[in-house]
């Protein structure tokens, strides 16, 4: 049985990024690099497949060649082959394009994907390839487990509340994974080392018979802005409190607490104390 | 030294304007023109210290659109004829770098006919201020028809035009602090029923056709900007959400190019005392920074320019406004920028020189900086002859003085009787919400340190000591003594005075009666203090009211404190006779006596007597003899300064 795991690198959501003014596109030379962590859950599914069936695991990406980096390190967990497929970043119908292209002359019988990738956030990927393949998809599954050889798989989805959806579904098929399927392993050094001297094998859009990058793209990114800062939360009297009361709390920091009057004494004098009051804001 | 401030000194676009940092000294009233006048040397002088210290923005003021009454007479912005002295103003300011704006104003009914020649003063509707402490501006004002308003839209148009002939980067509209615009935005003075009062839009109007009408005379390529109070504080008046709400209305005009929030209408908060906590209003830019995408600053006791970087670098506002920072120091943005911020001397929200000076329509100046308002007459100058100079005191005018001299190049030694320098204001800072005296003193301990002032404390000086010392000059600076008036029973043990109550150096009961003789701080803080520790204090005072010779928004504030912790206040009375627990006192203008039971404590709060026995005894016998400060005649804070820094400059 062989799975084939496709990857994504992407940048680190979490490291501060510079805009290309005026707006074009965001500084590559600020950008950290990192496996998609959807895409390690997946390859690190793949992995417990092959370690419990003995299938062959490949990894396939698209994209430059600094995607390498994150390629090898999905190769080391222990997949057996590494493929990219040469082209820059593109819209995600085109990588769709480019991955089925090379997905179809090979055999498959499950492919896996990160449910989405975290910078673009877009998960049209995987069903896009799906698609193209007219192969059986399910995507966001949180569980999965192949039934012995029958050429079936079932796997999990959340319903939310709780509750999960248990689908069986026929290979070939391809699926999304959510984080929550496993814990991705910390890969060896042994294994790192070995991924840095496998070949990958590396393939042209050209060959595939797909024309030029600009071409291929759907969808295109017109402007990127830094959002607008949050101003810090600073203390602030509620508008609806008197004029007086507002000052008492800016005077004392936000300290004091509201003025009130406190009427003490038996039911019936406060009953007609309350209706005053009441009537006197004008609520009755 | 640049990266702790590096939001500070960051450079922003505004319109068509980059101001090199972000540090703002925005319009105020130092009085040292007529405001229906043009600008004076003095003002050009002040404004260019300011320059010349570093600050981004300077917005001038004032600047009346038109003459403040019905009465036609020539305010200065109404004819081309001014445009020469702007010019020079102009000039003066950029010389530096620093960009200028000019604030468009008309005072509306914070002007007095009385004052101005005769007519009526303009508002949108017939309702006089109010004014707890002040008697001058609460006339009652004429509404304006539809012609009056058009004329002052013009005037606005036609004074907008003039500015840019003259020179200047941009000019800003100011509608806050009652001013004529406030007055039409807020519903407490508003209560018009045609198109321009009732709904907000409506209130806006009057606004948003001057800023049309504005922007038509001056184009695009000039910076027009909005100044308005996010909250005024007073019932029925704007509140956050109203400022909002017209926040984004000016933004959605496409004519203004920054928005400027502050807060009050007609209280304290306008000039936030040393009562608020610092930066209280920040909230309100950062609100409005919320709402809209136009730069927006913000003002209100910010006094250090580490809480300006950090509001800036919070995102609360994209400019800081510091005007009494920049009073009290014109060269706080240069020392920022070079890491010496212990030779700050900041601003210590007393109000003494600047506020209460010119509400008495006298030139500004400044408590802890008595050069603002003579930059020139007062810059240093180094002394043609060094002398050796012995300043007897250490108080605020001894400190001032020695200062002053070592900057002109003199030797000085400072003595002081007590273990530590300035104790008075160590004393006066423990009264609650006087915590500035604390920072003045600081100041100038830092600064006796930096300018190498032999400092010898714990010695009280005699005039033989002085006999043996090798000096020029001596400078008695020896303060006052406590002082209790000579009437029967001053002697009893329940009668203190006001330092040893601060001190903490004499027991006081649960009912305490201050006799305010001081029509100054002291009575009020020493109420302060009293209620603060929960006694029941009455407060009596020969005056109308006590401390009537303290600024507006310091009364406001002192007196909301004490009417909400429950001190009585018994005006135009004075003490006779002290009985025990029994207080026979006096009505001032009748004579009539009365009587006050169960009194535990009386503390009389006084002038002091004058401390100037060593100044008579060296007098005639030292080449050179000055005296400074309270020990001449017990004044204020800033009367000891004023002193110090005029015999610094004598010496």
């Amino acid at each position: 049985m062989k799975i084939i795991v496709c990857v994504k690198q992407v940048g680190y959501i979490y490291h501060p990024i510079a805009i290309d003014s005026p707006g074009g596109a965001i500084d590559p030379e600020k950008i950290v690099y990192m496996l998609n962590p959807y895409d390690e859950v997946a390859i690190e599914e793949a992995l417990r497949i092959k370690e419990n069936f003995g299938f062959e695991v490949i990894v396939i990406t698209a994209g430059p060649p600094k995607a390498e980096a994150a390629l090898r390190y999905a190769f080391s967990f222990g997949a057996d082959r590494m493929i990219r497929i040469h082209c820059q970043s593109l819209d995600a119908w085109s990588i769709s394009l480019a991955l089925t292209a090379v997905i179809r002359n090979l055999t498959y019988d499950v492919i896996l994907c990160g449910r989405k990738a975290m910078d673009t956030n877009e998960g049209m990927v995987g069903s896009f390839v799906a698609e193209l393949l007219n192969i059986s998809q399910v995507s966001g599954i949180v569980g999965l487990e192949i039934v012995s050889q029958k050429k079936k798989v079932v796997v999990e989805k959340y319903l939310g509340r709780g509750d999960r959806e248990v689908i069986e579904c026929n290979l070939p098929a391809l699926f999304t994974v959510e984080r929550s399927v496993n814990e991705p392993r910390y890969p060896t050094v042994p294994s790192r080392l070995k991924a840095e001297k496998k070949g990958i094998e590396v393939i042209e859009l050209g060959t595939l018979g797909l024309r030029f990058d600009e071409e291929l793209t759907l969808s295109n990114i017109r402007s990127i802005s830094p959002p607008k800062p949050k101003p810090k939360k600073v203390f602030t009297p509620d508008s609806h409190l008197s004029a007086s009361d507002r000052m008492r709390l800016i005077m004392s920091g936000g300290m004091a607490g509201k003025k009130s009057d406190l009427f003490e004494g038996p039911p019936e004098t406060m009953a007609n104390k309350i209706a005053e009051v009441l009537i006197q804001e004008k609520i009755l | 030294m640049e990266q702790q401030f590096e939001h500070l000194f960051m450079p922003i676009q505004l319109g068509n304007v980059t101001l090199p940092n972000r540090i703002m000294m925005p319009a105020h009233v130092p009085r040292f023109y007529a405001p229906f006048l043009e600008p004076n040397e003095n003002h050009i002088n002040y404004l260019q210290a300011r320059a010349r210290g570093g600050a981004g923005l300077i917005v001038t003021s004032p600047h009346f659109v038109s003459w403040p009454t019905t009465r036609p007479f020539h305010a200065a912005l109404e004819s081309d004829s001014v445009i020469p002295a702007l010019k020079r103003l102009v000039d003066a300011i950029h010389e530096y770098g620093t960009k200028v704006f000019a604030q468009l104003t008309h005072p509306g009914s914070v002007a007095s006919s009385r004052a101005l020649g005769g007519g009526s003063i303009f508002a949108p509707s017939a309702i006089p201020r109010k004014s707890p402490f002040f008697p001058l501006f609460q006339e009652m004002p004429r509404e304006m028809d539809l012609d009056d308003i058009k004329r002052f839209e013009e005037a606005y148009a036609a004074a907008a035009r003039r500015i840019k002939e003259a020179g200047y980067d941009g000019v800003e509209i100011g509608a806050m602090s009652g001013v004529l615009q406030h007055l039409f935005l807020s519903a407490v003075f508003n209560r018009r029923t045609d198109p321009y009062g009732g709904i907000l839009e409506n209130r806006m109007r009057f606004l948003t056709e001057t800023i049309a009408a504005i922007r038509k005379a001056v184009g695009r390529d000039f910076v027009v900007g909005v100044r308005f109070a996010g909250d005024d504080f007073t019932e029925g008046g704007l509140t956050l959400d109203d400022a909002k709400e017209i926040a984004k209305a000016l933004e959605a005009t496409g004519h203004v190019d920054y928005l400027f929030t502050c807060a009050g209408l007609e209280g304290s908060q306008h000039i936030p005392t040393m009562y608020y906590p610092l930066a209280p209003f920040v909230y309100i830019a950062a609100a409005v920074k919320e709402v809209v995408n136009l730069p927006v600053v913000a003002v209100g006791r910010i006094n250090d320019p580490v809480i300006a970087e950090q509001i800036l670098a919070n995102h609360q506002a994209d400019i800081v406004a510091m005007v009494r920072a920049l009073i009290a120091d014109p060269e706080m943005p240069r020392k920022a920028r070079e890491g010496r911020l212990d030779e700050i001397r900041k601003c210590i929200g007393c109000n003494e020189g600047c506020v209460m000076r010119t509400w008495l329509i006298a030139p500004l100046t400044c408590a802890v900086n008595p050069e603002a308002g003579k930059e020139k007459e007062w810059a240093i100058i180094p002394a043609k002859e060094k002398k050796r100079v012995m300043v007897i005191g250490g108080g605020v005018a001894g400190l001032e003085t020695a200062r002053v001299a070592a900057l002109r190049g003199h030797k000085v030694s400072i003595y002081e009787k007590e273990g530590v320098l300035a104790k008075d204001l160590t004393v006066a800072a423990k009264a609650p919400g006087r915590q500035g005296w604390e920072d003045a003193r600081r100041y100038y301990i830092y600064q006796m340190n930096l300018l190498g002032v032999d400092i010898h404390l714990g010695i009280t000086v005699t005039p033989e000591m002085v006999f043996k010392e090798n000096i020029d000059a001596v400078v008695v600076a020896t303060g006052t003594l406590p002082d209790i008036p000579d009437i029967p029973g001053a002697n009893s043990p329940n009668v203190v005075e006001m330092k040893q109550v601060l001190e903490e150096k004499a027991s006081v009961g649960e009912n305490v009666v201050v006799v305010a003789l001081q029509n100054h701080m002291h009575g009020l803080q020493m109420a302060d203090f009293l209620t603060e520790h929960g006694k029941k204090v009455e407060m009596l005072t020969l005056s109308s009211f006590a401390g009537d010779r303290l600024d507006q928004q310091t009364l406001e504030d002192v007196y909301t404190r004490l009417v909400s912790k429950g001190a009585k206040f018994t005006p135009l009375t004075g003490v006779k006779a002290v009985q025990g627990s029994r207080l026979v006192t006096y009505h001032v203008l009748t004579g009539t006596e009365g009587v006050i039971e169960n009194v535990d404590t009386v503390v009389f709060c006084t002038h002091g007597r004058p401390n100037d026995g060593l100044y008579r005894s060296l007098k005639g016998k030292v080449k050179e003899l000055y005296l400074a400060g309270q020990c001449a005649s017990p004044r204020e804070l800033l009367d000891s300064v004023l002193d110090g820094a005029f015999v610094g400059r004598q010496l």
